[in-house]
């Protein structure tokens, strides 16, 4: 969990910083939105497990990190949108 | 390569999460369950600046960069991920999209007031048959004077029923296909302009999602964001810095987990350690950490 907050940390504030630049952000971008939005469902999910039976009770809070984290999946470009970007951006197009 | 942030940087992460935990936390619980906006919050977050952090000091907003901006997502949507949604759409969508498109009037009457969080702001480019594929757009704009005639349907927008502002896709010349598509801002209590029931969500309840409808919408041509035609760009440029705040959201949630996963091993640690739970908690930390 700790790498993949790192590495999601990584991949966004570069995306940042290219878009502070100036520069063109939009493969750069959409890894970091594939990439991060997949670690929060896993690091909810693993949270989850940790936690046994309390982990799926309103009263400990990462029941309710899951149910948010899968959103960032779908909206503003959904993880295949995503995929798409960086496809083209590979192959040139 | 080295990582270090600002003076700035850090002072803003430090603001955000200190707000976080004293104005948001303690009703973050009840607001999921009840799926009640966070009104309060986005009044506060709007007075100090949260709500227009990239927009130049000049329109209203807060001047800051957009890694300032990463980190005071990410702090808010550790607490909650409901408000990092909201100021991610006014900040990234709306903000930076009339920013960097709007006409100086746009700017003077819209703007100002997005970026000081006097207003809020959506973004309604979804429709019922245009989802990811965003060039199938069915609502249009028809000229007809100084105004253009908006018909059609917007789906699943974000503040949909509590924005003051829209900003809206529509089709002016259906033969260009996605270069025949244009963007309006629309306000709030146009006539012709409803939206339907705020979505009963899985997550991120207590953010505001619905469809939105129009039928003989009339907004005045000043209203026009960009050129005409210029639609699909604009949205596409939008969501490229919409897709910076929602990363952050995604890490604002990932690292409150990886926290409270930490958080819960402590506690049975200190509190049984001879129970095999525990040996049970750290080995699963290991490999799971």
């Amino acid at each position: 969990m700790a790498v993949k907050v790192d590495a999601a940390k990584l991949l966004t504030l570069r995306a940042a910083s290219l878009k502070d630049a100036d520069k063109k952000y939009f493969n750069e971008v959409a890894m970091a939105k594939l990439y991060s939005s997949k670690i929060a469902v896993e690091c909810a999910l693993e949270a989850i497990q940790i936690h046994g039976g309390y982990g799926y009770v309103r009263e400990y809070l990462v029941e309710r990190y899951l149910r948010d984290a899968k959103i960032t999946e779908i909206y503003e470009g959904t993880s295949e949108i995503q995929k798409m970007v960086i496809s083209r951006s590979l192959l040139g197009e | 390569m080295i990582f270090d942030f600002t003076e700035e940087q850090t002072m803003i992460q430090q603001a955000a999460r200190e707000f976080a935990q004293a104005e948001i936390a303690p009703s973050t619980i009840q607001r999921d369950i009840n799926a009640e906006f966070p009104t309060e919050i986005v009044k506060k977050l709007g007075e100090l600046g949260f709500l227009g952090m990239m927009v130049p000091a000049e329109y209203g907003g807060t001047g800051l960069d957009t890694i300032s901006y990463v980190l005071a997502m990410i702090e808010i949507s550790k607490v909650d991920a409901s408000v990092g949604v909201i100021m991610s759409v006014n900040n990234s969508l709306v903000c930076h999209g009339l920013e960097k498109y709007g006409s100086d009037y746009i700017k003077e009457k819209y703007l100002v007031p997005l970026a000081k969080g006097e207003k809020l702001g959506a973004f309604a480019l979804s429709e019922p048959e245009a989802g990811s594929d965003a060039t199938k757009q069915r609502t249009t704009a028809d000229k007809d004077g100084d105004y253009y005639v908006l018909n059609g349907i917007k789906n699943w927008t974000t503040n949909g029923t509590t924005a003051d502002y829209y900003l809206v896709m529509a089709t002016t010349d259906k033969s260009k296909g996605h270069k025949g598509i244009s963007t309006f801002l629309v306000e709030k209590g146009t006539p012709g302009f409803g939206h339907g029931k705020k979505e009963d969500k899985l997550g991120i309840r207590s953010s505001d999602t619905c469809s939105l409808t129009f039928e003989n919408c009339r907004v005045p041509k000043e209203n026009l964001v960009w050129d005409e035609g210029r639609g699909f760009n604009f949205a596409m440029d939008t969501l490229n810095g919409g897709r910076i705040g929602i990363a952050a959201q995604a890490i604002g949630i990932a690292e409150a987990s990886l926290n409270a996963a930490i958080k819960y091993s402590k506690e049975r640690k200190a509190f049984v350690p001879p129970f095999p739970i525990f040996r049970r908690s750290n080995l699963r930390l290991q490999t799971w950490l």
